[in-house]
């Protein structure tokens, strides 16, 4: 299944269509990309060259670099990345909560990332309801069993993981990547699948 | 992010606020830039 369309008010979108798109340079989420990982490295440069010794961005360096600290190796700090990884902690649990919050007052501008990553069997979730990416409108969804109540409510009846309706295998597609969600906000949305 | 460390150390041999000036913007301009085109290319789909 290659759109969510599902009803006469769920537009239908193209997915790939946007994937050839975000091939692209010109792309505005590919651009978005470059100039946020450009900003990522100036950020670091920053703080680990005039900052102390610390990133504010790359945390794999940082964990790095807590090791050398409290292995007393090269003079590194022990606290100054341990505040770093709690202060990035605190910054990417907001960053969920805002995603949540804009997912339901402007579903379009949520991308749905991580597909790829999680199997299939998981994505799923408890009790046999279809958590799969056909059956989701957003992947806030997966760590939000109820679904988004306002901007795609989701589907409140079981359904055969292997023989139902809306099983059409999408969510055993390897080359899904993300898809953005077209869910209507409405009073009454529509359904997406 | 190679780029942007190096031209972070670039910048900061003139001043702190360079670099972080500069990615102020360009987060800003991000922001700016990419939502209006995601709605415009989200209502492009037919």
């Amino acid at each position: 299944m290659n759109s969510m369309a599902g009803s006469a008010t769920a537009p239908h979108f193209d997915e790939a269509a946007l994937k050839r798109g975000a091939g692209s340079v010109r792309h505005p989420l590919a651009r978005a990309l470059l100039a946020l990982t450009f900003t990522t490295g100036l950020v670091d440069a920053v703080s680990h060259l005039a900052l102390g010794r610390v990133f504010t961005a790359n945390m794999t360096g940082n964990v790095v670099l807590l090791g050398f600290g409290i292995a007393r190796s090269g003079g590194l700090p022990v606290v100054a990345p341990l505040v770093s990884l709690g202060a990035f902690l605190i910054g990417a649990g907001a960053g969920g909560v805002l995603v949540r919050r804009l997912a339901q007052r402007h579903p379009m501008l949520v991308a749905r990332t991580g597909d790829r990553d999680v199997p299939a069997r998981r994505r799923r979730g408890r009790r046999g309801y279809d958590n799969s990416p056909a059956g989701q409108c957003l992947g806030v969804r997966a760590h939000r069993p109820h679904g988004l109540r306002h901007g795609c409510p989701q589907r409140d009846r079981p359904v055969d993981r292997r023989a139902g309706p809306h099983h059409d295998g999408a969510d055993d597609d390897p080359d899904r990547l993300w898809r953005f969600s077209r869910c209507s906000s409405a009073p009454s949305p529509a359904r997406c699948s | 992010m190679l780029v942007g460390a190096v031209a972070g150390a670039l910048l900061l041999k003139t001043s702190v606020f360079a670099p972080l000036g500069l990615a102020a913007v360009l987060a800003l301009a991000t922001w700016l830039v990419y939502v209006p085109a995601a709605v415009r290319l989200a209502s492009k789909a037919p």
